[in-house]
Formats: structure tokens, C-alpha cells, sequence
């Protein structure tokens, strides 16, 4: 075993570090067009179809590296849905995608509230994704939708990130939907859930790095908060939470065939890594819960990230399927 | 990063299995009870056969007598141990006094020492704790004073594990005053004690599973050659922190494994036993627990393998082996507490050894004191922010 970087693996993370010291300020992504030219650069990166099998060989556990630095970094655009699932389910399905990438839309047959997805307004298109349960299975089908008229509403446009739901039904009823393989779906959902708790991990670190900076840095009664043993130990508590997800999510992104390694990473980062965020507003005290400081921001994004791909419920009841 | 083991680990893991299926267990005769650390109980029999193999000294430099073999083969062999439930309480604790031999010691101490670790005849505890030194441990008042080439040394030590049992035990003791040593970290000497010497008497602590692991050790005018000493001259609490990190990682390492075989043990009794007109693993919040714990366990696993990586490429360890020991305890403690919901009362009804039932009444009565021996969590916790995130001690 070896826990450290290879080579190749420290090149892409620097690059990432330097591409958010460059690129990221809050002006550029506070707009949908400053997303759009954020997610060209994502895309001269070399980072969107990361995972594409006619790529350059990226492993699952090369892109959840990659995900979890640009999450830590407050990278809020949608690298694992649009950025690597995205062209993945394109390639399963036969479907071709656009250079510039496209969203990824996912939901269950049948669903009562409007589909749902991040980054929706980065693209023209998007590559949809629905199932329906049989027995103890999932069937799946593909379609790519154009997204312009689909009657896109945007519910988070002031955020870093932006969610979106499409209100306009027709658009999904008369696309071309195409049976897609269920075990190829299935292996790419497992990656989908690898990555997504690689996002918790890296949203949950920078999270614990806001706390500690502030801990130290706010006076009250004299002396730093943070040299109360209270909340040194509510920041241990986190930081057990944050590795536990962290070298789990990496052992799953490196057997993502491996259905219990899946499942358990996923359920454990959504788990402990959303437990650190929300424990986060209680260290950081009331600025936590105002829009004038950025932890709303990482709270929400580690919501959709723990809710995409399977939630923490839904892994959890995977694992008691697996061992009965 | 890849999580590959080399093709001599997986050969060796496969030796350690054929070994382990030559006989069961429960034949080995336990010679202590268990601790609880996921080691079993020390049987003699057992660290004997390691020795014949020479497993003991598995990672020892050659030239003393060792294999020569990489940590990973250790680590291989100590979870191999771990999920057989091998009684081989000694064996990490011995480790960590041999590598202080190999690597501190006068050669007198190390020449008479390893050849009796490596055979499995020599074992020893280790007397740091007193009645008024615990969490505060430079509070010790157990003195040593030179008297020509030997050391008297006069004091109390409690809570030294199997310290009955085994045949030495490791002492730190105030050798030079507070005011001559300049504070309360300089001035102490570790000293190697063998049972047998005139004025340590031992008295057994019996705990609340109803057997005796601890021992309180009295120490009256006992008399030890020079070359007792580990390390130098009043440079004791140096010695003891060097191995801090690794005591707590070699201590926990095979913790998880352990509990993974517990969760199994677990599993399958509430899958062929009933209660309240259904199995009891229909009982959804015992089914969720399950998963829960055997994910944090196999999470856990794999912390102390990235621990072992570290440390075995001497990278800085500043808060990995007390969160990672913090993290393993109160994880033992949650498995205890499932069995206690799964079994109920029988929890607290002692049966016969090596029976299930047995098993978690052991678990459930032994994981209290996980979290207070080798460091608290409450102190192990503050170590965490201090060390590991850089906030000031409060």
C-alpha cells in the first residue's frame, strides 16, 4: 500500500491549486456568465471527460483526487455531473457530446417534484437520465435534451453554485429516450457516488480550515475560542469524521467495481461530512448563519452533493440489501 | 496511492493463515485475561509458537537475531492474528519494548533481553501510571537513587497491564530532583524491573468483568544493576514520548480487524435468533447499526494503514495516532453497546470461554476503559486541535 500521490496524481492537484488561485474570485462566479467562461477553462483543463474511456486513462480514483482539491478550493461549478458523468453516460448510451461539455439531469420515473441539477445554465444541452425500479433492479434510459426553451428555472442564481429545474415537462416527454445497459448505468452511478462524497470531503476540509483559522483568530473573554477545550474537541470530531470519509472515498474510487466500498464511502461522507459542516455554524458562532459569510454557501453545495447519487439513507439500505 | 499489498506480504499472509488453521484457538491456554485492545488474552503456548517461527522479532535487524522483514509483513501478520482471534496479547506491546532495546539500549540489557522476547519467554508491562499521576503524569513520585552500581528505586505504579503475568516490567521513575533537573520533564529514568526482584510486590485489580488485567505494583527498596536503564540517565520522559505516537497506533492497529470479526459474530446471531416473533435482524434500527459500524470499522482499518505508511516513511504523525486510537476506542464502544442491545440481558450473565455470548459480555464489561488507558479521548482530543490543528492550549 502506498497513501502517497503518484506523480501524475500531484501534477494534476497543482494544477488545480493554481487554476483556483488564478481563476476563482467571488466576482466571476456570482454570475451565470462568469460560470460559463470558468467551466471553458474546466474544459481547456482537460478535466471535463476526465473519465471518458477514449481518454487519456484517468482512473476513478485520479478524478475523485481532482474533485475533492477543486471542492476544498470552493469550486462550486459542476465538475462531477456535467464536468465527468456526464460525457461517461453519453459514452454508455451511444450518444455523442458536445466539446464544451453538457449537463447531467438525473431522476427517477414518475418523480412528484420538477428534475433538478446543478450548472444547468452552464450548458446547451444536457444529458438526461431517468430509471425506474423493477423488483430489485433498475432499468434505465438516456436521452440528451437541448436546454434552451426547456423552461429552466433557476431557484439559487445569487449562489456560488446554481440549481435548477426544469418546469417545462414536455420538453423531457418527447425526447428521445434510448434503453441504456443497466450494469454499465449501474457502474457509472457507482462513480457518480465515489465522487460525490470525494466533493463532501473537500468541501468538509475547507469548511474545518475556516473553523480552525477562525477558533484562533476570535477573541472573546480574553483569549482565542479556540483554546477552549469545548471547541478544540468539536474540531477533533470533524477532522475524525473528515479522514474516515476522505481514505474511504479514496479506497472506493480505487475498487469503484466494489459495491460495498461504494456504498459505504458515500454514506459515510454524506453522513460526517454534512455532521462537520452543520457542527461548523456552531464553532463560527452567528456569522455562520447570515449570507454575509461564506459557510451557507459550502453547507448548501455538501446537501446537494450528499443528496446526488444516492443519499446517505440510500446507501445505508444498499449495505443492509448486500449483507442479508 | 494504491492500495496494492506486494506479492511478498500477500505470500506471507497466506503462510500466517496456514499456520493459523493448524489448530484451533481455543486450544492455546490463556495465561491472562483480554484486555479488550483486539489482541485476546496472552497465552505463553501461543507467543512460543510465534517465536519457534520467528514472528516475534519479524522486523528485527538480522544482525540481532530479527528477520529483517518490512512493517507490511507485521501489519499482514497482526490482522491475520486479529480476525483468527489468536491470543496474542503480548506480542505488540513486546515489540514496542524490543525496537526500544534495539534502538536505545546498553548492550548488557539488549543482549540478555532480545534473545527471551524473540522466543516468547520474556513479556513485559509497563509501570508509568501512580494513584496520583495519571493524566498528569510528570506528577510521579516513584524515586530512584543511585547507590554505587545499582539503583534503588521506591514508589508506587497501578494500572500496569497483565503486569501479574508477564515477567518484566518497564518503570519510570524520578531520578534527579525537580529543582536539579530544572522542570518536570528532565530528571526521570526508565528502568527495566524483573518480576522477581526483592520488594516489587504485585496486587491484583479486579475489574468489573469480574478478572484481573491491572495490577497496582509496590515498589519497596528494589535493587536493579546499573544497565536496568533504557535509554540515558534522566532522560526518561524523553524515551516515553518518542514511542507515544507509535504505542498508540502498534496498540490499536488490530482494533478494527477485531471488530470487523465481532460485527460478523453479531450479524449471524441476530440472523438465527428471535425475539419478539421476528428475527432480530429485522429489527431495523439493529440492521442499520450494522452497516453503520462495519463501514466505520473498515474506514478505521484503513486510517491505521495510512498511519502505518506514515510512519514507516518517517513521516510526521502530528495528530494521526491519537485521533486514530481516540476514533478505534469509541468505535469498540458502539460495537459494545450493539451487542448489549442484541443480547439484552444476557450481556451480564458470565458463561464458559470461547462462547459468543461470552465473547460480548467481554466486549460490552472491557470497553469503559478503552477510552482511558494509553491517553483519555478528552486529552487525546485536545492533543488533536493542539498538535494536529495548531490551536493554542487553552
Amino acid at each position: 500500500m502506498d497513501f502517497g500521490l503518484e506523480e501524475h496524481q500531484d501534477q494534476l492537484l497543482r494544477t488545480a491549486q493554481q487554476w483556483i488561485e488564478r481563476s476563482w474570485s467571488k466576482g466571476t462566479i456570482s454570475s451565470s456568465v462568469g460560470r460559463r467562461s470558468l467551466w471553458v477553462e474546466v474544459v481547456e483543463n482537460g478535466w471535463a471527460g476526465l473519465l471518458e474511456q477514449t481518454g487519456d486513462g484517468a482512473t476513478v480514483l485520479d478524478a475523485a483526487l481532482l474533485v475533492e482539491e477543486l471542492s476544498h478550493g470552493g469550486c462550486s461549478l459542476p465538475i462531477v455531473g456535467g464536468g465527468l458523468l456526464a460525457p461517461l453516460t453519453a459514452e454508455v448510451a451511444g450518444l455523442g457530446v458536445p466539446a464544451g461539455g453538457a449537463g447531467l439531469l438525473a431522476f427517477e420515473t414518475g418523480g412528484e417534484t420538477e428534475p433538478a441539477a446543478r450548472g444547468l445554465e452552464i450548458f446547451d444541452s444536457a444529458i438526461a437520465v431517468r430509471w425506474t425500479h423493477e423488483g430489485g433492479s433498475r432499468s434505465w434510459e438516456v436521452a440528451e435534451i437541448s436546454l434552451d426553451d426547456a423552461g429552466l428555472v433557476a431557484d439559487q442564481e445569487e449562489e456560488r453554485f446554481s440549481l435548477s429545474r426544469m418546469a417545462d415537462a414536455e420538453v423531457l416527454r418527447s425526447a428521445s429516450w434510448a434503453a441504456a445497459d443497466p450494469s454499465a448505468m449501474e457502474a457509472v452511478w457507482r462513480v457518480g457516488a465515489v465522487l460525490t462524497a470525494a466533493e463532501l470531503v473537500g468541501l468538509a476540509r475547507a469548511v474545518l480550515a475556516r473553523c480552525v483559522d477562525y477558533a484562533g483568530t476570535r477573541v472573546q473573554g480574553g483569549k482565542p475560542i479556540g483554546g477552549h477545550q469545548a471547541i478544540q474537541h468539536r474540531l477533533a470530531d470533524m477532522l475524525a469524521g473528515i479522514d474516515q470519509s476522505r481514505y474511504a472515498t479514496c479506497w472506493a474510487a480505487a475498487h469503484p467495481d466494489d459495491q460495498m466500498a461504494v456504498h459505504q464511502a458515500k454514506a459515510l461522507a454524506a453522513r460526517d461530512c454534512v455532521s462537520a459542516i452543520r457542527a461548523a455554524h456552531q464553532v463560527m458562532g452567528a456569522i455562520s448563519f447570515s449570507a454575509e459569510d461564506e459557510l451557507h454557501h459550502f453547507h448548501k453545495q455538501a446537501l446537494l452533493a450528499a443528496n446526488e447519487f444516492g443519499s446517505a439513507n440510500h446507501h445505508w439500505t444498499a449495505l443492509e440489501r448486500l449483507s442479508s | 496511492m494504491h492500495f496494492t499489498l506486494p506479492e511478498s506480504a500477500q505470500a506471507f499472509r497466506r503462510e500466517v493463515r496456514d499456520f493459523l488453521a493448524e489448530r484451533p484457538m481455543q486450544d492455546y491456554p490463556a495465561d491472562a485475561t483480554d484486555g479488550g485492545y483486539g489482541t485476546g488474552p496472552f497465552s505463553r503456548e501461543f507467543m512460543r509458537a510465534l517465536g519457534r517461527r520467528g514472528w516475534i522479532g519479524l522486523t528485527w535487524p538480522v544482525e540481532l537475531g530479527g528477520g529483517g522483514r518490512p512493517m507490511i509483513d507485521q501489519l499482514v501478520m497482526l490482522e491475520e492474528l486479529a480476525f483468527a482471534g489468536a491470543p496474542f496479547g503480548p506480542l505488540v506491546g513486546n515489540d514496542q519494548w524490543a525496537q526500544s532495546l534495539i534502538r536505545d539500549s546498553n548492550d548488557r540489557l539488549r543482549d540478555e533481553l532480545l534473545p527471551a522476547i524473540a522466543a516468547g519467554e520474556a513479556t513485559c508491562w509497563q509501570g508509568f501510571s501512580e494513584p496520583d499521576a495519571g493524566s498528569d503524569l510528570l506528577a510521579l513520585t516513584t524515586r530512584a537513587v543511585r547507590d554505587g552500581d545499582e539503583y534503588v528505586i521506591n514508589g508506587r505504579k497501578i494500572w500496569s497491564s497483565e503486569a501479574g503475568a508477564y515477567t518484566h516490567g518497564q518503570l519510570l521513575a524520578r531520578s534527579e530532583s525537580i529543582e536539579d533537573a530544572g522542570s518536570r520533564a528532565n530528571g526521570l529514568t526508565m528502568f527495566v524491573v524483573p518480576n522477581d526482584a526483592p520488594g516489587l510486590t504485585l496486587r491484583p485489580i479486579l475489574a468489573m468483568t469480574g478478572e484481573v488485567y491491572h495490577y497496582e505494583a509496590f515498589l519497596d527498596d528494589v535493587r536493579v544493576p546499573e544497565w536496568s536503564v533504557l535509554g540515558s540517565e534522566g532522560e526518561g520522559f524523553r524515551e516515553l514520548l518518542r514511542g507515544l505516537d507509535r504505542d498508540r497506533f502498534w496498540g490499536r492497529f488490530t482494533k478494527p480487524a477485531n471488530l470487523l470479526t465481532k460485527l460478523d459474530q453479531l450479524d449471524a446471531h441476530a440472523r438465527s435468533h428471535r425475539r419478539d416473533g421476528r428475527t432480530i435482524i429485522e429489527d431495523s434500527g439493529i440492521a442499520r447499526r450494522l452497516v453503520e459500524l462495519r463501514a466505520e470499522a473498515a474506514a478505521t482499518r484503513l486510517l491505521f494503514h495510512k498511519l502505518g505508511w506514515q510512519l514507516s516513511n518517517d513521516l510526521p504523525v502530528p495528530y494521526e495516532s491519537a485521533l486514530y486510537k481516540t476514533m478505534a476506542d469509541e468505535l469498540g464502544q458502539r460495537v459494545a453497546n450493539l451487542a448489549a442491545d442484541v443480547l439484552e440481558q444476557d450481556t451480564l450473565i458470565r458463561r464458559e470461554p470461547h462462547r459468543f455470548e461470552t465473547e460480548m459480555h467481554h466486549l460490552y464489561l472491557s470497553s469503559p476503559g478503552q477510552t482511558i488507558a494509553g491517553g483519555t479521548s478528552e486529552v487525546l482530543r485536545t492533543t488533536v486541535a493542539t498538535r494536529g490543528l495548531g490551536l493554542a492550549k487553552g
